[in-house]
């Protein structure tokens, strides 16, 4: 019920955004391109993702086998470390494509 | 366009084709089901409660901790064991969680003599230890295991290696049947996270 509601939502949200922006000639290229830009960031927000936990693991266990110091794997299962690392996705989404485009 | 770009945006649509599976079908349902131990209460000797989340900054349990306690508490009170093993270590300044436990389970009413509190072990295979070092002394060897839904299965495999014989007591922090995105999405993080988890308990040889 809940997530159909929410779907529903988002659909109706889209389609008005959709006709709001109007369609213009050539706008399939740009919803396409739109299309393709989101994915190219969300891939990046998974691989920093896949490799803050892989260093926050490692550092971890590093730090209890050389020392008696614990500290509990549990510590990155935190919500601010998704957050973080969607900024690090945009920053390097960022460069990836600046690197490609003249600076204005 | 590059083969990065291709590999990155094939990950990309990878993973918002995983987010909308997880969050808007009951995929996340369907494999917690299929995953978690259903639950054997029967009596036994000892009711142990496993640790989770600690105690935060004021002094109190957390909400995990707290659902545990309760349902062991509530175990012990339908007459299913004559003990109540209560699991946690200190974390920083904060009182351990063992004996936080212990204080609440006695406020609400279970005698102090009914209460064992062990307060070192800091990960679940160190519990198992611990919970058997302190328990076969007293004869005691099938245990009522509170712990996760979703952690039920490593940590009764721990119990056995450590010469008790658990019967899984879940108390679920987020219900499996919980059919908005928001608990689909938390259920699917706890199973990657004891995915994790199992997969390195059995690359260290620990199961």
């Amino acid at each position: 019920m809940n997530a159909g509601f929410i779907v529903a939502v988002l659909a109706v949200s889209s389609v008005l955004v959709w006709a709001l922006t109007g369609r213009r000639r050539g706008d399939q290229a740009r919803w396409r391109a739109a299309g393709l830009a989101l994915c190219e960031f969300a891939g990046l927000w998974a691989l920093a993702l896949i490799v803050d936990v892989v260093v926050g693991v490692a550092v971890i266990l590093s730090v209890r086998a050389a020392t008696s110091f614990f500290v509990s794997v549990y510590v990155l299962n935190d919500v601010s470390l998704a957050i973080a690392s969607a900024l690090q996705a945009f920053v390097l989404y960022w460069r990836r494509h600046s690197a490609l485009t003249p600076a204005a | 366009m590059t083969t990065a770009s291709r590999v990155i945006r094939s990950i990309g649509g990878a993973a918002l084709a995983g987010f909308a599976l997880v969050a808007y079908t009951p995929v996340p349902n369907l494999v917690d089901r299929a995953f978690s131990l259903p639950a054997r209460l029967e009596p036994a000797g000892a009711i142990v409660v496993l640790a989770a989340g600690g105690v935060r900054g004021d002094g109190t349990l957390s909400n995990t901790s707290l659902r545990r306690t309760l349902h062991g508490i509530d175990l012990y009170r339908r007459g299913l064991a004559p003990v109540l093993a209560l699991s946690g270590p200190a974390r920083g300044r904060a009182p351990a969680e063992g004996d936080v436990r212990s204080a609440f389970a006695r406020e609400i009413g279970v005698p102090a003599g009914a209460i064992l509190v062990e307060t070192t072990a800091r990960t679940t295979r160190e519990e198992a230890e611990r919970m058997s070092t302190m328990l076969r002394p007293h004869g005691i060897r099938r245990v009522l295991l509170v712990v996760d839904a979703e952690g039920a299965r490593r940590a009764t495999r721990l119990f056995q290696r450590s010469g008790l014989e658990p019967l899984p007591a879940p108390a679920e922090d987020v219900s499996g049947l919980d059919d908005s995105p928001e608990g689909r999405l938390d259920l699917a993080r706890r199973l990657a996270i004891e995915l994790f988890a199992l997969a390195y308990y059995r690359a260290a040889g620990y199961l």
